[in-house]
């Protein structure tokens, strides 16, 4: 007698409650959803959200170069007197030193949530679905929401693990592309540690990512955990290199390592022209630097579950999510200083520099604009060449009148000589107050300031959504497809770019001629060995 | 025809081991050699598959899917149910093309019992099944290339594929399992608008098939990926008995359909999609051009679709005389769907078999598999396209 | 050469697939919002089970026990004994084991009094597996909730104007097109030149009463009747207090729509290939001559119709009987009392 069959041993039946859509409607009432379908929640209140996010971005660096630097230096213009600290004396370094770090990871963590929230708006936008939704207007609130239900999760380790590695590993990611934030110049003088090798900096903070990612996979004892972290290891180790060539190459092409003066350099024409090659190689090998599809080998998830990152849970997965997203945004941002002309907007090759010049009331050439900024000349090593000099010319008087604070800083290399006061005092007999205009908008003031760092922000978006879009396209290749097109392609092609961009330095339009001319033979080389592998070839019928 | 000699880890090593799934110890060989659980539960296994794989760095040397977690008892669950109560349980087989599975049971009792379908019912039941392999193909053309490490195909397909659900929904009463073909027909008429839908959805699924196409099987990593990837054998393909579009990617031109016909398509004119590659891009191109040969059948199909009933008002007794058997296999998405079944006399079968093809594909994966790269493995095992309700049944 | 035409091939191709991505940002997004706009389900859909009553309030199950011998899970219990009355037996039990039902409807189908039915409440999933091993009360209740349309048979009969303040609508043969074997017929007369009423709309499955089940959990004990009348005289405003559900709008709107009447105003969700207007998935066919059949006022601006102001239709129709003479319903007019048609008894619930 089957089950069925026989009555008497059925289970009794015992109801308790059915959800239904009646409780589905009171939970979501609840969350004060119901009435609100947010399929039609207002594009004004979407638009105010997503306003406020980037917003919050450009706030923290206004707050952090221009606000909290004015306020201890007493550098603002107005009549208020901040904390009225000497620039570059010990307790404004120490103040300074203290908060420089800590809104440095407000940005990134601002900066990181916005991409995560991009990138899902992005997929799903680009796969007809709606993406996140029910937080905030639009959804744009969703990444604080995961943001802090990753930080209230149990901080979990499993028991096999090495676990002084395992918990040092996100730290060391994290810890990397928290040093690259330090050497970004967002802005004329924004910049948190202008340091004078910018590029090796960059090169060298780059790599210890490598090492974090390699160190989880292989601390975590899970045999995917471990092939993610090899597979890790070794894509970003090899597309270090041309990577760091093509970085090397700028550097060359400029004549400074400085991202600043790097920038500075790019005032007329951006380096994307005439360093196309290493520009090319620069956004491959980026990518691969962010394992992001095509590239995602590490943590291929229909391959290794989640490869380095499979036994990391709550805040400790967070600080990887939080790492690569943040440097998503780094790495594009890099491009923009490097290759796109970091601050300046986008002009015709012009000597006079961009169009704000102009538009800044007649203001001095762009050099000063750089220059003549409350941050500049105090953290920014190079600006300090002559600290004796510096301290001289600020005590001095020119034409029987006290500098301005405000002023003390326009020089042109950071040195104060000769003729920089003379250009200081012609500067200050044609002008000697400044306007209302520009205190608003004159050179070094916050908003002529926030609107540089506005388009490079927008630069540096721009590579994200392009990253994006890849992500959207590509699926992702086979790791020796991947070492194939890094050591048979990329790098030899970035030791012709330096090459080039030596060239090019010497002999301007002879090296855009032939960075041109090489930019295809450089495709052709990506094309054959990665696309086409040589190995097999379709049999016809 | 003589890769089986050449390879290096040859066919019988590895399958003597899947008859024996064996410990830890004995499979692994070599010291530096990781064993890797690929499943139960893992992305890239489309249900619960386990394969055990031995890695040496990337490099795969042992590939042992272990089966039998999807089993639910299929052939002994019919033998105990009379004739019609079996026809739902084939659903549950092939779960993507739920459909498809309902064909070769009805055949082998139509023919037992002599019964003649109604000539509409054919052609209604060849639109029907030839629109599953369309929803079939575009689940496996979504979730390989999810395996390769796209996702917004896989959104696309599956987009896609929720129009011929509704369409099998509003016609059958469900969306994966519709129990919807019967003895002597279907179980009810269609609704008049399904002909119309089905050609809606044809021009829309034809304006879209270039879109699929660029980011699959154009795509130059896509190619990077499975050209030249797990090659299989043609006569290795036959040894193992794989059938379908992986038999026909290897070069081989056997299909069912054309072959042993059934229902409406003796009368339509289609092509056997062949490709001569052996390797997971001719898989992917042979399946690719099935969306087309299928597109063709059903505008065939709804344009030469008789009148009259899709069913037969009156069956006769489903008693089938004892110690008649009968073998019936049509060509479902996945190759040859076989049923044999032996009566007794009673209502009940005595015996069901179903002759699975996913079953005969995995046995060709270690051939594939061993000696290439683990990411190699996954796209192998993702084109070969296999369903593990239908493997353990 | 072939290498500047691999350079070709490989850039265009991944800028092909680009290309298409792109574009792909631009097309309508395909998500259906399901706690907010209930999917619109087809009438066959099978989702749940229920049983039906009479008009009188008894069982039209006759306890033959023919859907516990088809049932291939075998989850069907029936218990039935000597109907002390007359002939025949009465249902002592009828509990489905909603858990292991694989709902293949093969119970519908083998059904001579179409008393089990098919219902569009896919809303039953639940913590407790118990609570899905349905009794006859339950299944009673499912029946009393899925009034607006039921389908004995897989697609015969529907139940016809039925609003949120009238569950008890008229049983009406359903549109022709819907019933088995109603294709080859439509093709019949649509060759001998007869007018065809087509219902083209595509029914709404979930036109939810607002009784939910854990409602039903307190009535349990009440006769069934007395849980009709509750239903009858709920109000609407109680349960869904600030809007009327959009599936109980859509519902009106869309059993309101008919082919030559005006298309319901509110919003319906993109589903796939579906055409502009819904006339062209027919072209063939003669728009409904009555366009009145199925009007009711249009659903986002008049209130819901009233129980007494419902059109009903005779029951036994399946050709196209219902003339606009016989219920003319102005949908700009919702207050005006529309004549009853004589033949039709509701069902009234028992005291």
């Amino acid at each position: 007698m089957s089950i069925y069959e026989n009555k008497e041993a059925r289970l009794p039946l015992e109801r308790v409650s059915v959800p239904t859509d009646k409780h589905y409607r009171m939970r979501m009432k609840h969350h004060g959803l119901l009435n609100a379908n947010p399929r039609k929640s207002g594009l004004l209140a979407a638009i105010i959200g997503y306003a406020l996010l980037f917003g919050a971005a450009h706030g923290v660096l206004i707050l952090a170069f221009q606000v909290i630097p004015a306020l201890l230096t007493n550098g603002l213009p107005f009549p208020w007197t901040g904390f009225g600290l000497e620039k570059n004396s010990f307790w404004f370094n120490v103040i300074y030193g203290l908060l420089a770090p800590v809104l440095a990871f407000l940005f990134i963590a601002v900066v990181a949530l916005i991409n995560i929230l991009m990138l899902r708006k992005y997929l799903a936008k680009v796969q007809n679905r709606y993406g996140p939704l029910h937080n905030g207007p639009s959804g744009s609130l969703q990444t604080v929401y995961d943001a802090l239900k990753l930080v209230s999760k149990e901080d979990y380790t499993p028991k096999m693990v090495e676990e002084t590695i395992f918990t040092l590993a996100p730290v060391l990611v994290f810890v990397s592309a928290f040093l690259l934030m330090a050497v970004i110049p967002f802005a004329p003088g924004w910049v948190f540690a202008n340091v004078e090798a910018g590029a090796i900096f960059i090169i060298a903070a780059g790599t210890l990512g490598g090492y974090g990612v390699l160190l989880a996979g292989w601390s975590m004892n899970n045999k995917y955990g471990l092939m993610g972290g090899l597979r890790a290891a070794a894509q970003l180790v090899s597309y270090e290199v041309p990577l760091s060539i093509s970085l090397l190459s700028v550097c060359v092409y400029a004549g400074s390592m400085n991202l600043s003066k790097i920038v500075e350099a790019q005032q007329s024409l951006w380096f994307a022209i005439p360093l196309f090659i290493p520009f090319v190689i620069y956004l491959i090998a980026g990518l691969a630097e962010l394992k992001m599809t095509p590239f995602d080998l590490p943590e291929a998830e229909s391959e290794l579950v989640a490869g380095f990152n499979t036994e990391y849970g709550g805040m400790r997965f967070g600080f990887f999510f939080v790492a690569e997203f943040a440097e998503l945004y780094l790495l594009p941002a890099l491009m923009a200083v490097f290759f796109l002309g970091g601050w300046n907007a986008p002009s015709i090759p012009a000597p006079t520099g961009t169009f704000l010049n102009t538009w800044s009331g007649g203001a001095p050439t762009l050099e000063l604009v750089l220059k003549a900024n409350p941050m500049a000349g105090d953290l920014n090593a190079d600006y300090i060449v002559n600290q004796e000099d510096l301290t001289a010319f600020s005590a001095a008087e020119v034409d029987g009148k006290k500098l301005p604070k405000w002023r003390l800083d326009i020089t042109r290399d950071g040195s104060v000589d000769s003729k920089d006061s003379e250009f200081i005092s012609r500067e200050i007999a044609t002008n000697p107050k400044p306007t209302l205009w520009q205190l608003l908008f004159g050179p070094g003031s916050l908003i002529l300031n926030s609107i540089y760092a506005l388009i490079f922000l927008v630069k540096g978006a721009a590579g994200v959504y392009f990253y994006m879009w890849i992500r959207a396209t590509l699926p992702r290749f086979r790791d020796d497809q991947l070492m194939e097109l890094c050591w048979k392609g990329l790098i030899p092609l970035s030791l012709v770019g330096l090459l080039l961009a030596a060239v090019s330095r010497l002999i301007p339009a002879v090296g855009i001629t032939i960075s041109i001319l090489v930019g295809g033979t450089f495709i052709v080389m990506i094309a054959r060995g990665a696309f086409f592998p040589t190995s097999s070839k379709q049999v016809k019928a | 025809m003589t890769a089986v000699a050449d390879k290096p880890n040859n066919a019988r090593n590895t399958s003597g081991s899947v008859m024996n799934p064996t410990t830890v110890e004995r499979v692994a060989g070599r010291s530096d050699e990781m064993l890797l659980n690929l499943g139960p539960q893992h992305p890239a296994t489309h249900g619960v598959l386990r394969v055990l794989m031995g890695v040496d760095g990337e490099r795969v040397t042992k590939a042992i899917p272990h089966i039998g977690y999807l089993h639910r008892n299929h052939e002994k669950l019919e033998e105990v149910r009379t004739y019609p109560m079996c026809i739902p349980y084939t659903d549950r087989m092939d779960y993507v093309s739920g459909m498809q599975n309902e064909l070769p049971l009805c055949l082998a009792v139509e023919e037992m019992l002599g019964i003649e379908v109604p000539e509409r019912a054919k052609y209604v039941r060849t639109i029907l099944f030839e629109l599953s392999r369309i929803a079939s193909h575009m689940v496996w053309i979504g979730t390989y290339m999810l395996d390769l490490g796209a996702i917004t195909p896989f959104l696309y397909a599956f987009r896609d594929r929720e129009m011929i659900l509704d369409i099998i929904e509003e016609t059958a009463g469900a969306r994966l399992l519709p129990n919807y073909f019967t003895y002597g027909g279907v179980r009810r008429d269609h609704h008049p608008r399904m002909m119309q839908d089905i050609l809606e959805f044809l021009t829309w699924f034809e304006r879209k098939l270039p879109e699929y196409e660029a980011l699959t099987i154009d795509a130059p990593v896509f190619q990077a990926r499975t050209v030249g990837v797990g090659v299989l054998d043609p006569q290795l393909a036959l040894n193992h008995g794989v059938t379908g579009p992986n038999l026909r990617g290897s070069g081989i031109g056997w299909d069912l359909r054309r072959d042993d016909p059934y229902d409406a398509y003796p009368h339509l004119d289609f092509e056997v999609c062949v490709e001569y590659g052996c390797d997971a891009y001719s898989r992917s191109r042979a399946r690719f051009r099935e969306f087309r040969e299928s597109i063709k059948i059903i505008r065939q199909a709804v344009n030469q679709c008789p009148k009259g009933g899709a069913y037969l008002p009156k069956l006769p007794r489903l008693k089938p005389v004892a110690g008649m058997e009968r073998y019936r296999a049509v060509e479902i998405s996945r190759g040859h769907l076989g049923v044999h079944i032996v009566a007794d006399g009673s209502e009940k079968p005595w015996r069901v078999k179903h002759r699975s093809p996913s079953f005969c594909t995995l046995q060709a994966l270690a051939d594939m598999a061993v000696g290439s790269k683990f990411s190699d493995a996954i796209a192998i095992l993702g084109s070969i396209d296999i369903v593990l309700g239908e493997i353990d049944r | 050469m072939s290498l500047l035409k691999d350079i070709w091939n490989a850039v265009s191709g991944v800028g092909k697939g680009m290309e298409k991505v792109y574009d792909e940002q631009f097309d309508p997004i395909f998500t259906e919002m399901y706690p907010f706009d209930m999917p619109k389900l087809p009438p066959t859909s099978v989702q749940s089970l229920a049983l039906i009553k009479n008009e009188d309030g008894s069982d039209r199950c006759v306890s033959c026990l023919a859907c516990e011998k088809v049932c291939p899970s075998q989850v069907i219990t029936i218990e039935r004994k000597k109907n002390p009355a007359g002939k025949g037996f009465v249902l002592e039990r009828f509990d489905i084991d909603l858990v292991n039902c694989m709902y293949c409807a093969a119970c519908v189908e083998s059904c001579p009094a179409s008393a089990i039915v098919t219902i569009q409440d896919f809303e039953l999933s639940t913590p407790n597996l118990q609570t899905l091993k349905a009794d006859k009360d339950f299944l009673d209740f499912q029946g009393i909730r899925a009034q607006q349309w039921y389908s004995p048979k897989i697609g015969v009969e529907y139940r016809e104007n039925v609003t949120s303040s009238n569950v008890h609508g008229a049983i009406v043969k359903a549109p022709l097109i819907d019933q088995p074997g109603g294709a080859a017929e439509y093709e019949k007369l649509k060759a001998a030149g007869t007018e065809i009423p087509v219902n083209n709309a595509r029914r709404p499955a979930n036109a939810m009463s607002e009784l939910s089940i854990l409602e039903y959990k307190q009535l349990k004990h009440e006769p069934i009747s007395a849980t009709a009348a509750k239903l009858e005289s709920k109000p609407v405003s109680v349960n869904i207090p600030v809007n009327i559900p959009a599936p109980v709008l859509e519902t009106v709107a869309v059993l309101s729509a008919s082919v030559a009447s005006s298309a319901p105003k509110s919003k319906k969700i993109k589903r796939w290939g579906e055409p502009a207007s819904e006339e062209s998935t027919l072209p063939a066919v003669a728009p409904e001559p009555v366009g009145a059949r199925h009007a009711s006022p249009d659903p986002a601006e008049a209130p819901l119709p009233k129980a007494e102001a419902v059109a009903v239709a005779p029951v036994s129709s399946p050709e196209p009987a219902v003339s606009s003479a016989e219920v003319p319903v102005s949908s700009a007019e919702p207050a005006e009392e529309k004549p009853k048609n004589p033949k039709i008894k509701r069902w009234e619930p028992k005291s």
